[in-house]
């Protein structure tokens, strides 16, 4: 078999499991890195024509009921109060000093405290895009997190470093609030990532769910030369009561399920 | 302006965020409450998907598939990953009182987008086995490893079933892609 067709054959097999079976982190790696190789640009053919074929089988269909309708419907406000960020952070000419979402490209609004070098290259940029919107994204997510910490009900926990390579010289902290379900993470010296191929994530653990199912907290990455990185927590379901906040480092895009064998920094809270 | 409301939601359109529910809401319930074992997997289920499905919003492309496809894609990715994470499952688990998924001839059914009624057309004109492999994988949610448990089939078999499956659905839908076609070709 000719190396051509040893690539083809190993694409296609993993195409194939990831539409039919799912991929783990180091296969989701591996196809990455062989499609971003590549000429080949559909590299979701198998899962849409998978979708296709799931479609074809669903039939009638059954109604929404009303209570997950109502409760999708409070997510969607909450969605939406984040989406004039994720909106302008996306644009291209922000994205050098901006830690980056997930593939599809919504992105956390991020503090990044710089070295002045830094500061005055980013301000360039800034003032040639976006007329001021960024400087005034970073003010917001500092100003953010400040405002929480004024709040009794808002709990601060240092991160613990694991032994994980990334986590050597991290200090910083979350801040949470659980009754607004809002919150911050602060890393200073957490190695940066190349989000083409691993990514950040955040877990909740909650004594309401249990060890086994940690709420993902969201994807982020860490640009190269910063001092000082502060990233908003996107929780994906509510939290009913924290019990420790987890980063991992997953393959890009994160994860739904870790295997966390990249546990970075942890931050216990006390019940 | 588009008529699309994942196009509008990747623009910041609020009111757009929740028409998407109701638009996909009944589809991407039918398909978690098959896809989960208990009314509470599906509704979390649903949640999730939601999510992704307006943070992903950027990433749909009219040009390449239609909307019901793009969020079938996102809830079936996600599905898939919930049910490898509760681990392995006898074919026998009860999943709550849900008819389970089969495909059928779709006649002209008008709730089904154009490419379910093709693919539906594609996979019927299979061989039973290879359809069999087809139906448990994608619309059972079962793994490669459960599909050869429940048939007493290598893993092997299964997996190459799989693969000859959609490569021969794709080319009866007249879709092929351009690594199934090289594939065909080499």
């Amino acid at each position: 078999m000719s190396a051509s067709a040893k690539y083809t054959d190993r694409v296609m097999e993993l195409l194939v499991q990831r539409a039919t079976d799912g991929l783990n982190a180091s296969e989701q790696v591996e196809l990455n890195r062989l499609l971003g190789q590549s000429k080949h640009s559909d590299g979701n053919q198998f899962e849409q024509t998978a979708a296709a074929l799931l479609l074809a089988g669903v039939g009638e269909e059954e109604p929404l009921p009303e209570n997950l309708k109502a409760k999708l419907m409070t997510q969607a406000e909450s969605f939406t109060v984040q989406m004039p960020r994720s909106a302008v952070v996306s644009m291209p000419i922000a994205e050098p000093a901006v830690p980056s979402r997930r593939r599809s490209g919504v992105k956390p609004a991020a503090a990044v405290v710089t070295p002045r070098w830094a500061w005055l290259a980013a301000a360039a940029s800034v003032l040639v895009a976006i007329a001021g919107w960024w400087p005034r994204l970073e003010v917001d997510t500092q100003q953010g997190r400040e405002q929480l910490l004024a709040q009794q009900t808002t709990v601060q926990k240092e991160w613990q470093a694991t032994e994980d390579p990334a986590a050597k010289g991290v200090s910083g902290d979350v801040v949470w609030n659980q009754a607004t379900q809002v919150g911050y993470m602060r890393f200073r010296g957490l190695a940066s990532n190349d989000p083409q191929r691993v990514q950040y994530q955040l877990w909740i653990f909650d004594r309401a769910r249990g060890d086994k199912y940690p709420v993902d907290g969201g994807v982020f990455d860490i640009p190269t030369n910063q001092s000082e990185v502060v990233i908003p927590i996107t929780a994906r379901l509510p939290v009913r009561d924290p019990a420790m906040f987890a980063v991992t480092l997953e393959r890009a895009g994160g994860t739904v399920v870790s295997e966390r064998d990249h546990i970075v920094v942890l931050a216990k809270v006390a019940s | 302006m588009t008529d699309f409301v994942l196009v509008k939601v990747a623009q910041g359109n609020a009111r757009a965020v929740r028409e998407c529910i109701d638009q996909f809401g009944s589809l991407i319930w039918s398909i978690a409450r098959r896809l989960t074992r208990t009314r509470a997997d599906a509704e979390d289920a649903v949640q999730e998907i939601f999510t992704d499905i307006w943070r992903s919003a950027g990433r749909f492309d009219p040009t390449q598939g239609s909307e019901k496809v793009f969020v079938a894609t996102i809830a079936r990715r996600r599905l898939i990953d919930r049910l490898r994470r509760v681990g392995h499952r006898d074919l026998t688990d009860s999943i709550d009182d849900v008819e389970s998924l089969t495909w059928s001839d779709p006649g002209t059914r008008a709730e089904i987008c154009a490419e379910a009624q093709t693919a539906a057309r594609a996979v019927m004109q299979l061989r039973p086995e290879q359809r069999q492999v087809l139906e448990l994988g994608l619309l059972q949610g079962l793994s490669h490893s459960e599909i050869s448990e429940a048939l007493k089939m290598p893993l092997g078999t299964v997996k190459t079933m799989m693969r000859r499956g959609l490569i021969q659905v794709r080319h009866l839908m007249g879709v092929e892609g351009d690594v199934a076609a090289e594939e065909a070709q080499s």
